[in-house]
């Protein structure tokens, strides 16, 4: 009956924290590098579906590689 | 004797606290069910009309009360869990998961936090 | 701190303190001397500490601490059954056989009612009237009318006034829409109650809602109308209760009056049904009590049917939202449930009594919400009544000497308030169905007993007897 309390939050609003990525889209038979960000607090894009990331957590980079759950989260929650 | 979603309330219960016996189903919600079917707040089971009751089941059963809800907050759970993020680690861990201290003041979050969560 | 003072704090003064000036030395050496003395446990070695117990504090874990049993008193009463604290407390009592008998008390007779000469006598209720304020519930508990032996009120100026009214509406056929306001404990209340008995006495039809609160807090079951817009909410409880009362106190003259019209009901009616017969169908079925008050009122109001008195007591409930609710949570304005609002289109005029009567509302000062819109109504409509009233005196001041000018009465500090009040604080949310539905009002605003009236009711009061 209520909307989700997660479209009151402030976050919402504002939109998701589209941060500029060098994404490269892999050709097929290619092995792409992973991207290595120190953007934690990027969204998780639709589009980012299936690249690799290595994402800093202050000490090291950890791989993520992303799935479809994960869009809508940022980054930084999967590197702790 | 009256039966609401396969329970039984007495007569003489209020209407209101017989919706709120619900898992799922607090002040604010039984508050519109009831303003919804033209109930007054102070009803008793036993004020209620046949086309009351017909009309609350049909309205309990379309809404995700009970076992559904706590399905779907497991669920939840085991979602973050299984994409590995923060949140579904603490939770596997029993530790508060919003970034509370954890040096004292934790039992809360020992007793509920884990991936089957009880409602 | 004086010295003495600074012995007093002293819980446990020392004994070189206190003992030491009048017995210098003998408090220990007799101790020791006196072999027969009684106190043994003196020269006994105390006893050894058990382990682990240590006094003040709490106990250590794992010990037993005192656990004294407290005291715990049994009622062995019967507690009451539901609904009976109710009933004690809403008990209406009439008569007390302990009071005495008023010598030369008269019963009250349609002409001592709308008398002069009456104000300031106390008049006893006729037995049937008593029985009829009665069934409307126009009685209250806190009215104090078990002090005496009968039933009995004050004429009072007011009295007559409303008396007045209701004459002129009866004779002219014309509807009269009264509201009674004043401080607390004013008399407004009684005041109706009097205005109920005239109608009763007169052989009119008689509808009363004795308590407003009853209408809008939400305690009886409601619905909506269908087809109607503004929805509309019927209260059937509350209507099949009501319809009982008006036959109960009505039953002289509804038995005499038969169904004329064609009525759209849910279920056939006999060709010569008396209204009292109409109105028990409507009260022992509460789901077509609100058709059947439908109905009721389109007989009363027929030609050549009698005048109708309709009262409610405790105004403010009325004129504000009500404890129900919408189906889309919005609460619902008091004057869109539909028995409200069948008051309300009378007290506002936008309905008549084709047969004549009187529409008469008193507003409770005990128990009232906070109403702004009306305490505006209110004194916009009283300051409009003295505006006028002064307007016909200097016009008739005029008339009668013309050489003389006359001075214009100062006003007095209530109308002064009333006429601030008359303008509308802007910073305030006003409800604007309800300065409609006062708009044009007369308003009677009860003072204290003038001395007179107070003179008269103290000498006519007998004390009650032990």
């Amino acid at each position: 009956m209520l909307p989700t309390r997660a479209l009151y939050a402030r976050s919402i609003w504002k939109g998701p924290n589209i941060v500029p990525l060098p994404i490269v889209r892999p050709k097929p038979g290619e092995r792409v590098q992973p991207i290595r960000t120190q953007a934690r607090s990027a969204t998780i894009l639709p589009n980012f579906v299936g690249l690799k990331f290595q994402v800093h957590n202050g000490k090291v980079y950890h791989d993520i590689t992303v799935t479809e759950d994960m869009v809508g989260h940022k980054l930084g929650e999967f590197s702790p | 004797m009256v039966l609401l979603l396969g329970v039984n309330f007495s007569e003489q219960r209020l209407v209101k606290r017989a919706l709120e016996t619900f898992y799922g189903i607090g002040p604010s919600v039984s508050t519109r069910i009831m303003a919804r079917f033209s109930i007054h707040p102070t009803a008793k089971i036993r004020d209620l009309e046949n086309k009351h009751i017909t009309d609350l089941t049909a309205e309990l059963t379309g809404m995700r009360i009970e076992n559904d809800l706590r399905r779907q907050l497991r669920e939840n759970i085991t979602r973050l869990r299984d994409m590995g993020s923060y949140r579904g680690r603490r939770h596997a861990m029993g530790l508060p998961v919003r970034g509370q201290r954890t040096r004292t003041q934790i039992q809360t979050a020992r007793k509920l936090n884990r991936i089957e969560r009880r409602g | 701190m004086p010295p003495s003072r600074c012995l007093l704090r002293l819980s446990q003064p020392p004994s070189s303190l206190l003992a030491a000036p009048i017995a210098p030395h003998t408090s220990t050496s007799i101790r020791h001397a006196a072999p027969f003395s009684a106190s043994a446990s003196q020269c006994m070695p105390a006893p050894a500490k058990k382990k682990g117990v240590t006094f003040g504090g709490p106990p250590a874990r794992g010990t037993k601490a005192l656990r004294i049993k407290k005291t715990v008193r049994q009622s062995t009463a019967r507690p009451p059954a539901p609904g009976e604290r109710k009933a004690l407390r809403k008990r209406i009592v009439l008569s007390n056989t302990n009071a005495l008998e008023v010598a030369g008390l008269r019963d009250a007779t349609l002409d001592s009612l709308v008398d002069e000469a009456m104000v300031g006598k106390v008049v006893g209720l006729p037995g049937q009237v008593v029985d009829s304020l009665r069934a409307v519930e126009a009685f209250k508990v806190h009215q104090g009318w078990g002090l005496f032996r009968r039933p009995a009120c004050l004429v009072r100026k007011e009295t007559v006034e409303i008396g007045r009214v209701v004459a002129e509406a009866g004779e002219e056929k014309k509807t009269r829409r009264l509201v009674l306001c004043g401080e607390r404990n004013s008399g407004k209340s009684v005041l109706l109650l009097q205005g109920l008995a005239g109608a009763f006495m007169r052989g009119w039809v008689v509808v009363n809602f004795p308590e407003a609160k009853d209408l809008t807090i939400g305690h009886t079951a409601y619905s909506p109308i269908p087809n109607t817009t503004p929805t509309q909410y019927a209260q059937r409880t509350y209507t099949a209760n009501l319809l009982s009362q008006i036959s109960k106190a009505n039953n002289s003259i509804l038995s005499t009056l038969q169904i004329t019209q064609s009525h759209d009901l849910p279920m056939p009616l006999q060709r010569n049904l008396t209204l009292d017969r109409l109105c028990e169908l409507g009260a022992r079925d509460p789901d077509i009590s609100w058709p059947i008050f439908q109905a009721l009122w389109k007989e009363l109001t027929a030609p050549g049917r009698p005048p109708i008195f309709m009262a409610l007591d405790g105004l403010a409930h009325v004129m504000r939202l009500s404890a129900y609710l919408a189906p889309d949570m919005k609460p619902i304005h008091a004057h869109d449930l539909a028995l409200v609002n069948h008051f309300v289109e009378y007290l506002s005029g936008r309905r008549e009594l084709s047969n004549g009567g009187v529409v008469m509302a008193a507003v409770s000062e005990s128990n009232q919400p906070r109403t702004p819109a009306l305490e505006h109504a209110l004194a916009a409509a009283e300051t409009r009544q003295a505006d006028a009233a002064r307007g016909t005196e200097i016009a008739q001041g005029a008339e009668g000497e013309t050489s003389k000018p006359r001075r214009r009465q100062p006003e007095s500090f209530l109308e002064h308030q009333l006429r601030s009040l008359k303008h509308w604080n802007p910073y305030v949310k006003g409800d604007e169905r309800v300065i409609k539905a006062l708009d044009g009002v007369e308003v009677l605003r009860l003072k204290g007993l003038s001395r007179e009236e107070a003179r008269e009711s103290w000498n006519t009061t007998p004390p009650v007897g032990c």
